[in-house]
């Protein structure tokens, strides 16, 4: 094996562990070659921190509910599709309770090809993560193993005593978000920001067999069948003389008749005219 | 607004999405993050984060649980909302604990920054950047996803292991090389 190869097996872990003890005694007899391995450690650092940030920026683009509500003023009422006036259009992001962490069935467990079990915390050990530049052993611990089995609500109590002084931190109630109330008053930063106008409650289906992409109302809510985990979707409601409610997903625009009551086929509007002003409310 | 979903089809999304994700499915990463942004980012911005750094920190678990997640060393024993939110929970209290660390610092004793590492990263992304994107994207697959030599071949379209190992090889020599020009220049090597 040449210097290089066994240079970047050792850092990347890849030797065995006899390999790994000669190499490090190498190392400490040898500084030219320790010289060789910081240097390649900090490329490696590098090639790792690049790739984190490249992802990052990637997230970065992605739309995230943000509970806002974009309101349109008056001066836009003459553009308006259905008649006199514009107030609001809400735009509904899905959000959907059912992954939230339960306090009660946090143990929704899948492993994978029988590999050992390991614990969320022992993955989160600062030397296993990249990201960082906390040395290890200040490293303060939040929740126990086992805590972390059970809930990751826990707060903080044997493991963070042990500092001397830990930060404060505690943890986020996340009732609300269970309850899928987006945007309950005072539920967070978020929601304390926006003005709710809009009334449209919305359930999905996402497995139905019998109905793939189907939508009615039923006891004044919504409900959308089909793959509406897949992509985000949204929901423009438009009060004017006539209130309308709209759909938007995968770049398509959905009348939503609010008297439809049976199940019915999502028909996407071809109208040039009116998909032109849906566009045009949808980008403001 | 009440979104309601059956349990079952909760945890096969789950499941499917954590394979995607292990696949290198970039997409299934970008529905995650939209997903559970706001119940991660509020766990901060309720304990004295903004939401920058709520933003921050959400974003710096997800690529942790991606890393974990690709390199096939990751078993989930927990959901993956609940893994992600545990990272959140170390990673802002690690920082809230460097913030405080930091401040104290300051007090105590005169500050030293020390400003190697930062530049170094940037002299490497640099270095990246002129390599092409075939090099820059074997060498991120091999040393941040930890992708086996089968695995890159697969992906970058190579025709057997041999292919994406002297790829590998012949692209870390070229970035070396560039590192070490631009080390030189910028003095940092003796």
């Amino acid at each position: 094996m040449s210097n290089f190869e066994l240079i970047d097996d050792y850092l990347t872990n890849r030797l065995s562990e006899g390999e790994k003890e000669g190499f490090d005694k190498q190392l400490e007899s040898d500084p030219a070659l320790k010289a060789a391995v910081d240097l390649q450690r900090s490329i490696l650092e590098g090639i790792k921190s690049a790739r984190a940030a490249q992802l990052k920026a990637m997230l970065n683009n992605v739309p995230v509910p943000s509970g806002q509500v974009v309101e349109f003023t008056m001066a836009r009422m003459a553009a308006s599709i259905i008649g006199a006036g514009v107030i609001g259009a809400a735009i509904y992001f899905y959000f959907q309770p059912g992954d939230v962490p339960s306090l009660k069935d946090a143990s929704a467990d899948f492993t994978k090809k029988g590999e050992q079990v390991q614990s969320a915390q022992d993955q989160t050990k600062p030397e296993t993560t990249p990201l960082e530049e906390v040395k290890p052993e200040t490293s303060p611990v939040i929740t126990t193993p086992k805590e972390e089995k059970t809930a990751p609500l826990k707060t903080p109590s044997k493991e963070s005593s042990k500092e001397a002084t830990p930060p404060k931190l505690d943890v986020a109630d996340l009732s609300d978000e269970m309850n899928g109330d987006e945007n309950k008053p005072g539920s967070s930063e978020f929601s304390r920001k926006s003005i709710t106008t809009s009334h449209v409650d919305v359930e999905t289906d996402t497995a139905n067999k019998r109905y793939s992409f189907h939508y009615q109302f039923a006891s004044g809510k919504l409900f959308l069948y089909g793959p509406f985990d897949k992509n985000l979707y949204e929901i423009l409601e438009i009060n004017s003389d006539a209130h309308s409610v709209f759909l938007f997903y995968n770049d398509n625009y959905y009348l939503l008749d609010e008297k439809q009551i049976k199940i019915t086929h999502l028909e996407p509007i071809s109208d040039q005219e009116l998909l032109k002003k849906l566009k045009a409310y949808r980008g403001k | 607004m009440a979104l309601r979903v059956s349990k079952s089809n909760s945890l096969m999304d789950e499941k499917e999405i954590f394979e995607r994700i292990q696949n290198g499915d970039e997409k299934a990463l970008e529905f995650l993050y939209s997903k559970y942004y706001r119940m991660m980012t509020k766990m901060v911005i309720s304990n004295s984060g903004t939401e920058d750094e709520a933003r921050d920190v959400y974003q710096d678990a997800l690529v942790v649980f991606w890393q974990k997640a690709r390199s096939g060393k990751l078993v989930m024993t927990s959901k993956i909302s609940t893994y992600v939110y545990s990272i959140c929970q170390n990673l802002w209290r690690k920082e809230l604990d460097r913030k405080k660390r930091l401040s104290n610092e300051e007090k105590d004793t005169p500050q030293t920054m020390d400003m190697d590492s930062p530049e170094r990263e940037k002299i490497i992304a640099k270095c990246l950047d002129q390599l092409g994107e075939t090099c820059r994207k074997v060498l991120m697959y091999y040393y941040f996803d930890e992708l086996s030599m089968q695995d890159i071949a697969d992906k970058m379209g190579f025709a057997n292991t041999d292919t994406a190992k002297t790829k590998k090889y012949k692209c870390k020599q070229k970035l070396d090389e560039l590192v070490k020009t631009q080390y030189s220049e910028q003095d940092f090597l003796d």
